[in-house]
């Protein structure tokens, strides 16, 4: 019997331990915890690359006048605003995705056309520049990182008649 | 009243020693031959008796200029008893050198009697050495669609509610021309206007782009139109019967009338509108004795006022923020009288002299003429005399001389008219000038109006309604700004609430109203270019409008149609709608695609080594004829082996090289193809700049 309840008190100390491992008591509200939490390493998930090229990057080709900035967003959509030549921004909105294994990366726009081009992807190693080299070509983009200015989203054009989503002025 | 005599010198001959009065006999055969040299087109009675244009040489002026009128008088009129004698056109101090260009200081008008004939005084003055020319001061008419019809409140199909456009202007939802939704009339086409609501996205107007409207008197107090005047503040401030800014012209607050040489003020239009004569709404005369009814519906079309909850939307009417255009009112028409050529040139010397960038000249020479040479020297057409135009022909030049650029955006002014409503195949003139823009009507299916006149001469087509819309009634024409008087409550009656008859906005068709669209177009396009600090020659902006446009002739299906013609609604015609294809000019003038094209063309992005197919429907009329160009560079840099061709509204390339390169289309319009010493053509182009990738997107996307 006495086997018994040593066996019951052991067991309830474990479950209570169990139960403080998973729902830690709680501080009363009126006396402040003053025990110090316990320390434990974090786990950080693995950065991809697809991460880290997450955010807004500017190109520019000058021997064709061509500027682009170009927003990869966490959601893996992009904002690709476009001036090659004379003109506005032109604003081209789609999708993108990366293989991790092979850093190629490809987008289709939102009409439903995709890119004319995928691109390997290298990222310099304070990944302030991204260098996209399509699979055809020798036509190597060095994108910077850099916000989209303002001006360049209120000002650019879609170039779609009625019932884009430009206010009016 | 007030009444202005702008002429600079009348000068009473009377006692400086020209007591030999004519005589209308002796018509001796070496006069005739000195006038024959001299004359400028022939009188068959349509010209204004008791006076006669005269050009003198350069000598003669000079002389004038330096107290020389007595001797000069003795010898011009040693012949003839003159009452008066005077520069035909003022012209501001400061843009003496651009008259002198174009010999406007060299044209006077003499007055005489009416009872003696112009002919022989030119055969008397025709003889003198120091004159160069002599002209008929002919009459000008206006083209009008003559009737105008009220506005009823919004068509039962109609609720206000159901407005596409942006603005609060009650009526908007029955201006098909602005937006066209299909629902204006069982056979209306979803599409066909003006193309001007995306545009209102970029820019809806700019106080500093002036639009003279040359025309009947534009209501200057109508309530949609009020705030979109131009004010010369001088005058407004400053005294009456007093010219406060020394213009040369008294009193002119908003423009000036001058048929009568009267200030527009409110004084001459009230007066005018006490008359107790005054012509009945429905169907009434707009050129009768108020004269403010076809240019105040010209004038709204281009801008009256936006986003203010009265009346109607306009093209560039801003957008309720003071930030319209301006409307200048140059009347060159007024009641029963019509203009003459001193009088319209005298109006394009104001209107270059006080603003205006852009001219709306709903008007014209109603007779058929096939050649430039005719309009401008006279001569015949058939059995018809025409009388030539030289005077008006030189202040028109005046107005558009890039000298006398009014606008920081456009090098020289541009000129915008209408190409006549008497379903004839030919513009009328000035329109059909190959430095002016003339402008064809089409409905709200597309199709031409069955008024409209079409082939050479005409540029560009533009809304212009016709008669039969929703129960045969009068929503297929034109709604704008109007002058409904003395009918149900008299004028002014500005009842604008919803769900009340308005008295002061009516329909009315024609290329009168077509001609505006495409001026509207133009103003918000200068409008543009300084918002985004553009400038262009006028031959670039008209080479942009031309191509800024849509395939009319598309929907033009053949066969016959039944129109009601504008001069009557008791009968119904058919016509061939064949005639019209490819006969309405480059096609539908389309606001968005000219803001596009001011803006300027992004680069097309091609794949190098294949042959690619480019859409040309955002760069012109892809049903166009054009000639392809690409200079020697181009073709080096893009590897063009083989020229470039158009097929089925596609311009096929083959780059071979990475590269980049420009692709120039040229054509032109308004060619008579059967006379070479016809109608002359305006020539227009528009460059395509093509950046060959060794990949590229379907969409033109960079990625």
């Amino acid at each position: 019997m006495r086997k018994l309840l040593y066996f019951v008190l052991a067991a309830a100390i474990f479950c209570s331990c169990g139960d403080k491992d998973i729902d830690p008591v709680q501080p009363e509200p009126d006396k402040p915890n003053t025990e110090k939490p316990e320390e434990k390493p974090e786990e950080k998930p693995e950065e991809t690359l697809a991460s880290k090229i997450t955010g807004e990057w500017h190109c520019t080709v000058s021997d064709i006048e061509t500027e682009i900035y170009l927003a990869l967003t966490s959601d893996k959509t992009f904002e690709l605003y476009q001036k090659v030549g004379e003109g506005a921004f032109r604003l081209y909105k789609g999708a993108w995705t990366l293989d991790e294994d092979t850093a190629m990366l490809t987008g289709k726009y939102n009409d439903g056309n995709p890119w004319g081009s995928g691109y390997a992807v290298t990222l310099s190693e304070d990944r302030n520049s991204m260098t996209l080299t399509p699979s055809e070509g020798s036509e190597k983009q060095t994108y910077s990182r850099k916000g989209i200015p303002s001006e360049v989203k209120e000002g650019c054009v879609v170039v779609v008649k009625s019932g884009s989503e430009d206010p009016l002025l | 009243m007030k009444r202005l005599f702008y002429v600079l010198a009348a000068l009473a001959v009377a006692g400086t020693g020209c007591n030999k009065s004519i005589q209308e006999d002796n018509l001796l055969t070496p006069l005739q031959q000195s006038l024959d040299a001299k004359l400028v087109g022939e009188n068959n009675g349509e010209i204004v008796p008791g006076t006669l244009l005269v050009r003198l040489d350069a000598a003669s002026v000079s002389q004038l200029e330096n107290g020389g009128y007595p001797a000069l008088a003795s010898e011009l009129f040693a012949d003839v008893t003159p009452a008066s004698f005077s520069p035909a056109i003022p012209v501001a101090p400061g843009n003496k050198a651009v008259a002198e260009k174009y010999g406007l200081d060299q044209w006077f008008i003499i007055g005489f009697d009416e009872s003696i004939s112009p002919e022989s005084v030119a055969l008397k003055i025709a003889q003198k050495p120091m004159v160069r020319s002599i002209q008929y001061n002919r009459y000008i008419q206006p083209v009008r669609a003559e009737k105008a019809y009220p506005f009823e409140g919004m068509p039962a199909t109609k609720a206000d509610s159901e407005s596409l456009l942006p603005f609060d202007d009650p009526y908007n939802s029955a201006q098909w021309n602005l937006v066209n939704d299909g629902s204006a009339a069982a056979d209306a086409v979803a599409g066909a206007d003006v193309g001007v609501k995306d545009a209102w996205r970029l820019t809806a107007g700019d106080p500093s782009v002036i639009v003279a409207v040359f025309d009947c008197g534009v209501e200057f107090r109508h309530e949609d139109l009020k705030d979109a005047m131009w004010r010369n503040e001088a005058e407004i401030s400053g005294q009456a019967d007093v010219d406060d800014d020394g213009n040369g012209f008294i009193d002119d607050k908003y423009g000036f009338n001058f048929v009568n040489c009267f200030a527009i003020d409110s004084d001459y239009v009230a007066g005018l509108l006490d008359e107790e004569d005054m012509p009945a709404v429905d169907g009434q005369d707009v050129t009768s004795k108020n004269g403010v009814g076809h240019g105040t519906h010209v004038a709204g079309i281009i801008g009256a006022t936006n986003g203010n909850g009265r009346g109607i939307s306009s093209i560039a009417g801003g957008t309720g923020n003071g930030d319209g255009v301006r409307l200048m009112s140059c009347q060159i028409f007024d009641g029963s009288s019509y203009t003459t050529d001193a009088q319209s040139a005298a109006a394009f010397i104001y209107a270059a002299d006080n603003g205006a960038c852009i001219a709306q000249c709903s008007y014209g020479n109603y007779n058929v003429i096939t050649d430039d040479n005719t309009y401008l020297n006279g001569g015949m057409v058939g059995d018809v005399e025409i009388k030539g135009s030289p005077l008006e022909n030189a202040a028109l030049r005046y107005f558009l001389d890039p000298a006398n650029s009014n606008h920081e955006s456009l090098e020289g002014n541009i000129a915008v008219f209408a190409a006549g409503n008497h379903s004839n195949p030919y513009s009328i003139y000035p329109g059909a000038l190959p430095y002016v823009l003339s402008v064809t009507a089409f409905g709200y299916d597309w199709l031409p109006g069955g008024y409209t006149n079409y082939g050479p001469g005409c540029n560009i087509a533009a809304p212009g309604g016709e008669w039969k819309g929703i129960k045969g009634e009068y929503d297929g024409m034109i709604l704008s700004t109007g002058v409904q008087a003395s009918v149900n409550g008299g004028y002014p009656g500005y009842v604008t609430d919803k769900g009340s008859t308005s008295k002061n906005y009516v329909y009315m068709q024609g290329t009168s109203m077509a001609c505006p669209h495409v001026s509207g177009v133009i103003a918000l396009g200068i409008s543009y270019a300084k918002k985004i600090g553009k400038k262009f020659t006028r031959e670039e902006l008209s080479s942009l409008l031309l191509t800024s446009v849509n395939d009319i002739d598309q929907f033009n299906k053949g066969g016959s149609k039944d129109f009601n013609p504008p001069f009557s609604t008791n009968q119904t015609v058919s016509i061939d709608m064949d005639r019209y294809k490819g006969k309405m000019g480059t096609g539908a003038v389309d606001a968005w695609k000219f803001l596009m094209a001011i803006e300027g063309t992004p680069s097309v992005l091609v794949k190098a080594g294949e042959k690619v197919r480019i859409d040309l429907s955002e760069y012109c009329n892809p049903a166009g004829q054009y000639t392809v160009s690409v200079d020697e560079s181009g073709k080096a840099s893009l590897g063009i082996e083989t020229d470039p061709v158009i097929k089925d509204g596609f311009l096929e390339i083959e780059c071979t090289k990475i590269g980049a390169g420009k692709v120039v289309l040229s054509s032109s319009v308004g060619k008579d193809p059967e006379r070479e010493d016809g109608i002359g053509c305006m020539a227009y182009s528009r460059e395509i700049s093509i950046v060959a990738r060794a990949f590229a997107a379907e969409n033109g996307g960079w990625l």
